[in-house]
């Protein structure tokens, strides 16, 4: 087991570009310790998904052979990134999406197996890994289910109803719980959330982030959040915003420090987008400080 | 204002009906006159008809037909026709459900409309004459005169399976391939997880479609030719090839199977172009 190190993820000299056309992001250094949580945002299309599809194996490096000949069958991305991406100090570049064991991801709007049982759901990561124990994938299920705090309400014949209902069944809330203990099983290292509370009420979403931020901070994990929702930010510790450049997207990162965001890489534009949302993150810094 | 719309609501309802039972008596009247038609005396069926008269007789299906001594080829032609017919259809509808599904995983338009092309071009090509095209090879290769037909209706098959199994392929979302692989699945754990969820669907309509089409065209024979000859029509034309000296006048057929593959084509050019999606 890889010991979680301060910087546990890290995105050194990132260029993400379009096969034929513009680059989308250039020269992206970050870095995100264990404990924190790092928010993405800026407008839509910037490239805010295309940098946690880079850390999750989606975008290949140009000239990358493919590691069995079902790779070929990959999405026809049309981006593709040069940099390096390490997790634990560990390079992580070339591993398809199946073989990042340290990354854990909840997609837009937090994807479910609707086919499947919530209980095959959650451990389904558990039993790709070969792990084939009913007893033990069923404590383990249980486990996660009390992290993300869904049916510990329940005990005994109702508790395995709800488990072997198919996940179709299960409200919106219910399916970004079980997506977000579907990533927990793998025990990863790294977190890559894409919108996944999106389309959420807003008590909802904010029950769910906070529960979410529990996970993260003061754990041995990290966590990318892609966010359109600036209200998120009350509880990250670091703000990566993207926006307009020269050549492709520039960025600029900011880091809380007591009760407000201070920046600690500017962006070299001074344009009216990088003041409006300098201004609109430093007012959520402000803010009222989480429960 | 509603009374005005009332009678023309009760007029498109009678025409809705009036369509439904039309539809309803071309389904039902074929089944009808095969019930009448097989409880007649056989001395009563004339080559110009059969008389009115020789409905008086009827007192139901003769099932004692079915053991006559004429009739018994049907049996093993039968068990025949269904093995055939099963496992072309379930050999060419799984070829399809993998294929197509790996080819939409690409997300490239390109292929995917290449794809819808190629297998409406392959599938606007009759069967007859797709056999006129591939028999000089197939009278080649040393097999079995029923193994002939299997591999002819398996590529007859084929794309017909390709057209329907793309538009279940391509509504399988890429989220979930995506989230599967994030979760550790190889391919073949995602092509299961995608089977599992969407794919089994489009699999079970092919394969049923697959079957009775081919179970039709080769019933069809069973039904028109009778003593040795109660083969496939395919078989049978594949027979006249083998055994038939007089050749009909091959280079002829085979441009006016051009002709027709070639509207065919051209058809398939115009959907592949304008459908974004599956048929």
């Amino acid at each position: 087991m890889t010991e979680p190190s301060a910087s546990m993820l890290c995105l050194k000299g990132v260029a993400i570009g379009r096969r034929r056309g513009s680059p989308l992001v250039q020269a992206l250094d970050v870095t995100v310790a264990a404990g924190e949580i790092l928010a993405l945002v800026g407008e839509s299309g910037i490239g805010k998904s295309s940098i946690l599809n880079v850390v999750a194996g989606f975008v290949p490096k140009p000239g990358r052979r493919f590691s069995s000949p079902w790779h070929w069958f990959d999405g026809e991305e049309d981006l593709q990134y040069s940099g390096s991406v390490t997790v634990n100090g560990i390079p992580i570049d070339g591993t398809p999406p199946e073989g990042r064991n340290t990354i854990g991801m909840v997609m837009q709007g937090g994807v479910v197996y609707e086919h499947l049982s919530v209980l095959r759901n959650i451990t389904f990561p558990m039993r790709m890994a070969g792990v084939r124990g009913a007893q033990q994938l069923r404590a383990a299920a249980l486990t996660l289910l009390r992290e993300v705090g869904l049916f510990d309400d329940l005990e005994g014949d109702d508790l395995d109803h709800r488990l072997r209902k198919k996940a179709a069944s299960l409200s919106g809330g219910e399916r970004q719980r079980v997506a977000i203990a579907r990533a927990l099983a793998k025990a990863p290292s790294v977190f890559l959330l894409d919108e996944a509370f999106a389309n959420l009420d807003p008590i909802l979403r904010e029950e769910l982030f906070d529960r979410f931020a529990k996970l993260i901070v003061g754990q041995p994990r990290c966590a990318m959040v892609v966010t359109h929702d600036l209200s998120d930010l009350r509880l990250v510790q670091r703000v990566l915003l993207l926006g307009p450049g020269k050549e492709g997207a520039d960025y600029c990162y900011f880091r809380r420090e007591g009760g407000s965001f201070v920046v600690e890489r500017a962006s070299g534009d001074q344009s009216d987008y990088w003041q409006t949302w300098q201004n609109r993150i430093e007012a959520i810094g402000a803010s009222p400080a989480p429960r | 204002m509603a009374r005005s719309r009332r009678p023309r609501r009760v007029a498109r309802q009678i025409l809705l009906f009036g369509l439904a039972a039309l539809l309803l008596s071309f389904a039902l009247v074929p089944l009808a006159v095969l019930l009448l038609a097989s409880g007649l005396p056989t001395t009563s069926v004339q080559p110009n008809g059969i008389p009115f008269e020789a409905f008086s007789q009827w007192r139901g299906p003769r099932l004692s037909l079915l053991w006559e001594s004429p009739n018994r080829v049907l049996w093993s032609s039968l068990a025949r026709t269904m093995a055939i017919a099963i496992s072309v259809s379930l050999a060419s509808s799984t070829v399809a459900v993998v294929g197509t599904y790996l080819v939409t995983r690409r997300r490239s338009p390109i292929a995917r409309r290449a794809t819808q092309f190629l297998a409406l071009a392959a599938y606007g090509v009759p069967s007859v004459f797709l056999l006129m095209a591939v028999q000089p090879l197939l009278l080649r290769v040393p097999m079995t005169s029923d193994a002939r037909v299997w591999l002819l209706h398996f590529f007859y098959i084929l794309p017909m399976a390709a057209i329907l199994t793309l538009g279940y392929a391509t509504a399988h979302p890429h989220l979930l391939d995506r989230s599967a692989a994030i979760d550790g699945a190889r391919w073949r754990s995602r092509l299961v997880l995608a089977y599992r969820a969407n794919l089994w669907r489009g699999h079970l309509a092919v394969a049923s479609i697959g079957a009775l089409i081919s179970w039709g065209d080769i019933v069809f024979s069973q039904q028109i030719l009778s003593g040795s000859s109660k083969l496939l029509v395919d078989l049978y034309i594949l027979r006249y090839f083998e055994n038939d000296s007089t050749v009909p006048d091959y280079p002829g057929a085979s441009l006016f199977a051009l002709i027709l593959a070639g509207i065919a084509v051209a058809l398939a050019l115009v959907v592949a172009a304008t459908n974004r999606r599956g048929i």
